[in-house]
């Protein structure tokens, strides 16, 4: 993981130094830097580092920044409490990020930020997993419906019902979900009108 | 699509939907939100949710506030950005007094009445909106400056342009949403972008309207981007319109389009034209309705300055785009996005029905470039200018009966009270402008 490039947002130029020289032991190499909340969500939208890591101390909204990082899963996400932080951290829930106190060991920083990219990995898998399940699931539901009207229009069994949309599907070289969509949505425009 | 309030409640559980965000606008168009836990759901569907409508701007006095909200099932979306419990969706809402009369101070309302009105004559419209918007960098307070992606030039070199990479999230979002993307793109000024979605029936178009500001502005702000609908935010450069494809359909058949006639179009399109050139001094005022929007409205930035109709020609109030057969519409390309697009399609429909029954007709079509006319030209041509200002065009519209009645005088009221105060304080201020040029000067 010598390749893992990182967007860094640390205001204190004494800390900012320090975290830079830490993680470059480890080969990780900063690639974009943000000065607050908004410019640092700009940075690593554009830059799309593996991984970033937020003073929370930076001007702006730095948790709503951290939030969003965190829900879209842009990059593995590391929040750092360093000297200025002190008015941030007080309605923060603890438990949503992992957050290092500044001054911090080279090799803490550096395995912390390597179980959290690992983590981010694992989670970014996850999600498309679930993007990929919860389509299969829809495009069930939807042929289960057409299934339905055809085996109440031609009064068919649910096997031939679901053999006259595999034929459709065939025919006219459309995914089942496309034919089943069609269909569905034909019966519910008759309903209608 | 024709959902009913028990569809509803089934697809809230199956969506696990915790919280519901009733919707209904101002007469400014500004979106309000009434948010109520699903618990409260069913009650909310049988219109019994109330609120103060006093604290809402154009709508009531103190003395009389309570109003009720009647949620559309049809309008019924999940909201895309999810929290990390249970989801939120959204009802759009009908506004009633508390004797179960609708509030003829709703905008929806007021566009529900037109579209009833054109159901009398058997007909329906479609309008088609081609919003454009810009997005801005925030500053570190979160707050927009005019600062675009495109001349920002930080990140020349990396990867991803962040205003395309912000306008593709935005669409995915509004296709989430059931919104149909027919194109999307970077427009002609820095920073400027414009997403069209499907046309629609009226009200579902205003509607969508409504959500798509919101929507814009939300994934905008997920960007680190502040995206604006300000009609005219930079001098010099083009401003944001919000031209209008509209259309009129008796059942399947779209009634503007005539193969025999001249232009293949018909008498009831060449009425429906003259209806929106005859009240669109008037119109203006609610189709353009900040001080801001004017200064859009000026020659040099492809926004329409003339009162004029044209098949070819982009420098006229109304194009009529190439397609014929269903796809027969005319463009109104006059209005902006910060307009209240309830209102603005309730008075669009309203001039066009207007031309329809008392069977106007428009002057010939111009198919030269207006801007190049001298001011004889154009005089002897008749055709005029759109108005100046917003003070002008308010005048317009307190003298034209059509548009007033489509608005109704609740609307009427509280809006010129609203714009009076607007541009008093404007002509109060004393601007940059004057500053720069006055202030070493005398």
């Amino acid at each position: 993981m010598n390749t893992l490039e990182y967007c860094l947002g640390v205001p204190d130029p004494v800390d900012r130094r320090a975290v830079i020289s830490a993680l470059s032991l480890n080969g990780l190499s900063c690639v974009g830097e943000g000065y607050d909340g908004g410019h640092f969500l700009r940075v690593v939208r554009t830059v799309q580092p593996q991984l970033a890591i937020l003073d929370l101390a930076l001007p702006g909204n730095v948790l709503e920044t951290a939030a969003i990082i965190d829900q879209e899963c842009l990059a593995a996400l590391l929040l750092l409490e360093g000297k200025r932080s002190k008015r941030n951290v007080v309605n923060l829930n603890r438990s949503t990020f992992i957050i290092l106190k500044l001054p911090v060991q080279e090799m803490l920083l550096n395995s912390v930020v390597e179980v959290l990219y690992m983590e981010f990995k694992r989670r970014q898998k996850m999600q498309q997993e679930i993007s990929a399940l919860r389509a299969k699931l829809q495009a069930r539901t939807i042929v289960e419906r057409a299934k339905g009207v055809i085996m109440k229009e031609f009064s068919f069994s649910e096997e031939q019902a679901y053999r006259f949309l595999q034929k459709k599907s065939m025919d006219l070289r459309l995914p089942l979900k496309e034919v089943a969509e069609t269909i569905f949505k034909g019966n519910f425009l008759k309903k209608t009108n | 699509m024709g959902l009913t309030k028990e569809d509803v409640l089934r697809m809230a559980e199956e969506m696990n939907v915790r919280f519901i965000r009733l919707q209904f606008t101002d007469i400014f168009g500004i979106l309000k939100n009434v948010a109520i836990p699903v618990e409260q759901l069913s009650k909310a569907l049988e219109g019994e949710i109330q609120f103060d409508g006093s604290s809402i701007e154009g709508f009531l006095r103190i003395e009389e506030s309570d109003m009720n909200l009647v949620p559309d099932p049809n309008t019924f979306v999940l909201f895309p950005w999810k929290p990390k419990e249970g989801a939120v969706a959204r009802l759009i809402c009908d506004v009633y007094n508390c004797d179960g009369t609708p509030f003829i101070g709703c905008p929806r309302g007021r566009l529900k009445k037109v579209i009833a009105e054109a159901a009398e004559m058997g007909l329906f419209m479609n309008a088609g909106p081609e919003a454009e918007f810009f997005l801005f960098h925030t500053d570190a307070d979160g707050l927009p400056t005019l600062q675009t992606h495109d001349n920002a030039g930080y990140f020349d070199l990396t990867p991803v342009d962040l205003g395309e990479s912000a306008r593709r999230d935005m669409v995915l979002t509004l296709q989430e949403m059931g919104f149909e993307i027919e194109a999307s793109h970077h427009e002609v000024a820095p920073g400027q972008h414009e997403i069209d979605f499907k046309y629609n029936d009226a009200l579902t178009t205003a509607d969508s309207l409504a959500t798509f500001r919101f929507v814009i502005r939300t994934v905008a702000q997920r960007h680190g981007l502040h995206a604006s609908f300000m009609p005219k935010p930079i001098f010099g450069i083009n401003g944001s319109g919000m031209h209008t494809h509209q259309s009129l359909f008796k059942g399947e058949k779209n009634i503007f389009h005539d193969p025999n006639s001249p232009y293949e179009l018909s008498e009831e399109a060449i009425n429906y034209i003259a209806g929106l050139l005859e009240h669109a001094p008037a119109f203006t005022a609610i189709t353009n309705p900040t001080i801001n929007s004017y200064k859009r409205l000026v020659p040099g930035y492809e926004a329409p300055v003339y009162i004029a109709w044209s098949q070819r020609n982009r420098s006229p109030l109304v194009r009529i785009p190439a397609r014929r057969g269903t796809g027969t519409r005319i463009e109104l390309r006059s209005p902006d996005p910060s307009c209240n697009p309830y209102l603005a399609l309730t008075v669009m429909l309203k001039a066009g029905l207007d031309g329809m029954k008392r069977k106007l007709n428009p002057p010939e079509p111009e198919d030269r470039n207006i801007y190049a006319m001298t001011a004889e030209e154009r005089l002897e041509r008749k055709i005029f200018s759109l108005p100046g200002s917003l003070e002008e065009a308010m005048k317009n519209l307190e003298n034209d009966a059509v548009i007033l009645d489509a608005i109704g005088d609740h609307i009427w009221e509280r809006f010129k009270e609203a714009k009076k105060i607007e541009c008093d304080s404007y002509r109060m201020q004393v601007h940059a402008w004057e500053v720069e040029n006055y202030l070493s000067k005398f």
